[in-house]
């Protein structure tokens, strides 16, 4: 559990580059700040010489990416054995290969005779490589003793980042490149270029673009190192409607693709600043906030469809629209830009977003679903359901609780339904649990244990830990009165606790 | 569920309080076959009464009774000729709302029960019950009127 906790912790600065507050670390993994001290000084002791979390009073924690880089280089043992290697392993390597340097051909021992497995097991890979790529749209040609994926370029990167892209920046290098010196200066070339795309826009690239962005940047660049040149997709960008609607993200993909060209020395196709453009137009980059008058149309019936979906379910109709709104649109706007270009973000908070919000996940996703069809859009995947779920868990953390009242009159039919019909037309902020006989006050209370107070037409005998308030059927403006008092009373004392 | 509409009883008793309109009802509900046992039922109609305001409008109450005397569920509105003073001071009350419950209502009885006590939460319809004339008394009560 501790090894879980400190993966989970560097994975969480991994993804952050300013210092993040114990509170916020907290949060995330469930532990006290206290424990998260502990951690952060568990995971210091475990290297060698340096420090791998920077802490700073007042400021939080911060991940050294020099000195983790450095330690993960140190700790990188692979299995010298490759015959060791699990299947699902094996065909990992394999697939790598084939992938980064696409559309080079093998011969079937150059892949698979490190590995001195039969040629049925070989067979098998064959076949389960062959349907991992159908899903991309690619294929795994073999001719004779040779084989090879071919496929468009843009397919070829979709599924290395799906495949075998994971969000560890530093494994990402770890796998596409082994010479640690070149990998380390990519990364910080890539790290470089994004500090300059984020100056020009003047607002930060959040997470999960960021590592999105990176991934896209680091893919190219080894593509391009492995294979020489890149694969022409024949695609040839028009004077396309992007980059008049957004002009400054256009000037900046021409400026990374120009610091691309000097860094590998190439001349990279004239489509790599039409793909980076996709990828920073379907980020949620600010550049200085949207009013919501600049949310376009679409976005709006969109992010209002699935709020109406999602406020379908009982449970959730107390979401504060409005309040939503705003944030998920936001969200919306470049998910959709993605859903158009068939870009895929990673989730790696998803597991997490399920386990806490299992209810609330099947709901938004059974929303996205209908939202694709409504629209004419391509399919959301979890990943993207994930991003959604948390708007609306946010949304409905918002949510005021609901201050529940059990109602009580001699007969539990009588003046306690007038009350109920009357209480409900005027405090429609009050949630009535049930309505019941005097006589059954005890069981019910028992069956109710969520009641914030008791509202009854008859004096009540017994004494009950709930508060109780006792009015008239007419329920007069006194009463009303007594009634807010009493609400606003208990809900003190409850925030007080 | 049975219904009653009594306006302006009393021929030849004069209701002029209290005690004398829960004697009446224990006579009447003895009569027509309500309870077995009038004179329990006034007791548990007083003891209600002074367990709480049963008042559902200005001149208007709602005595009410659910005991084992009872033998069918029951509405009874009466319309007195003089308003009584002693029911609840400061008001002079001359509709009376009776409803009176056997220990167990059948689940149909419960329901019309529920969802008549939920219409007179409307306006219109407890203007109706407070200034209305006896048709108009007749046609919200939910159910046979005798």
């Amino acid at each position: 559990m501790v090894i879980e906790y400190k993966r989970s912790l560097i994975d969480y600065l991994l993804n952050r580059r300013d210092f993040v507050s114990g509170a916020e670390l907290s949060d995330m993994l469930g532990v006290s700040t206290k424990t998260v001290a502990r951690l952060v000084k568990q995971i210091n002791a475990q290297q060698d010489d340096c420090t791998i979390i920077e802490s700073q009073r007042g400021r939080g924690y911060r991940l050294d990416y020099q000195n983790y880089f450095n330690q993960m280089d140190r700790g990188d043992e692979r299995p010298s054995d490759a015959s060791q290697l699990t299947s699902v392993e094996r065909r990992d390597e394999v697939m790598k290969r084939l992938l980064m340097t696409s559309p080079q051909q093998y011969r079937m021992d150059e892949l698979w005779g490190r590995f001195c497995i039969s040629d049925s097991a070989i067979s098998s890979d064959l076949t389960a490589l062959r349907r991992m790529l159908a899903e991309f749209h690619l294929t795994l040609e073999r001719v004779g003793d040779c084989v090879w994926i071919e496929g468009g370029e843009t397919d070829i990167r979709n599924a290395i980042t799906d495949l075998l892209v994971t969000d560890d920046v530093a494994s990402i290098g770890r796998f596409m490149q082994t010479d640690q010196r070149i990998q380390r200066r990519d990364a910080a070339f890539i790290q470089h270029e994004m500090s300059l795309v984020e100056d020009l826009m003047h607002s930060e690239i959040p997470y999960p673009y960021s590592i999105n962005l990176f991934t896209h940047l680091y893919i190219l660049i080894e593509r391009y190192r492995e294979v020489g040149s890149l694969i022409d997709d024949g695609f040839r960008p028009q004077e396309s409607d992007e980059s008049t609607r957004h002009p400054e993200i256009a000037r900046v993909c021409e400026k990374v693709i120009d610091d691309l060209n000097l860094y590998l020395d190439a001349k990279l196709p004239e489509s790599e600043t039409y793909y980076l453009h996709q990828y920073l137009a379907s980020s949620r980059i600010d550049g200085g906030g949207v009013t919501p008058d600049e949310i376009p149309q679409q976005v709006r019936s969109v992010t209002q469809y699935l709020i109406d979906e999602v406020r379908r379910d009982p449970y959730y109709q107390g979401i504060d629209a409005r309040e939503l709104f705003s944030g998920l649109a936001k969200h919306m706007k470049p998910l959709l830009n993605r859903l158009e270009n068939g870009i895929k973000v990673r989730n790696n908070l998803l597991e997490q977003i399920k386990l806490e919000y299992p209810r609330l996940f099947d709901v938004v996703r059974q929303a996205v679903t209908g939202l694709s069809e409504h629209f004419g859009l391509a399919p959301i995947d979890d990943e993207e359901t994930g991003f959604i779920t948390v708007y609306f868990a946010q949304a409905v953390e918002m949510r005021p609780r609901p201050f529940n009242v059990l109602l009580v009159c001699t007969t539990g039919l009588g003046t306690a339904q007038l009350l109920r019909a009357k209480i409900q037309r005027r405090f429609s902020e009050l949630h009535i649990v049930a309505t019941v006989a005097s006589r059954d006050l005890k069981p019910e209370l028992k069956a109710h244990p969520e009641t914030d107070l008791v509202v009854s037409t008859v004096g009540l005998t017994e004494h009950f830990k709930v508060p109780t308030l006792i009015v008239s059927a007419m329920l007069t403006i006194e009463d009303q009165e007594r009634l807010e008092r009493k609400v606003d009373q208990i809900r003190k004392g409850d925030a007080l606790q | 569920m049975r219904c009653f509409v009594e306006w302006e009883p009393g021929s030849g008793i004069d209701i002029v309080d209290k005690a004398g309109l829960l004697m009446w009802v224990a006579s009447y509900a003895d009569r027509r076959g309500v309870t077995a046992d009038g004179r329990r039922l006034a007791r548990v109609l007083e003891d209600r009464e002074n367990a709480g305001d049963t008042r559902l409008a200005i001149g208007l109450a709602n005595p009410h009774a659910q005991d084992r005397v009872v033998n069918s569920a029951t509405l009874l509105f009466v319309k007195l000729l003089r308003p009584l003073a002693d029911w609840r001071p400061g008001d002079c009350i001359d509709r009376f709302l009776f409803t009176l419950l056997p220990e167990r209502v059948a689940f149909n009885e419960a329901a019309r029960i529920k969802a008549f006590y939920r219409l007179i939460a409307n306006e219109t319809a407890m203007n109706v019950l407070r200034v209305g004339d006896q048709e108009e008394i007749q046609s919200i009560l939910p159910t046979e009127r005798e």
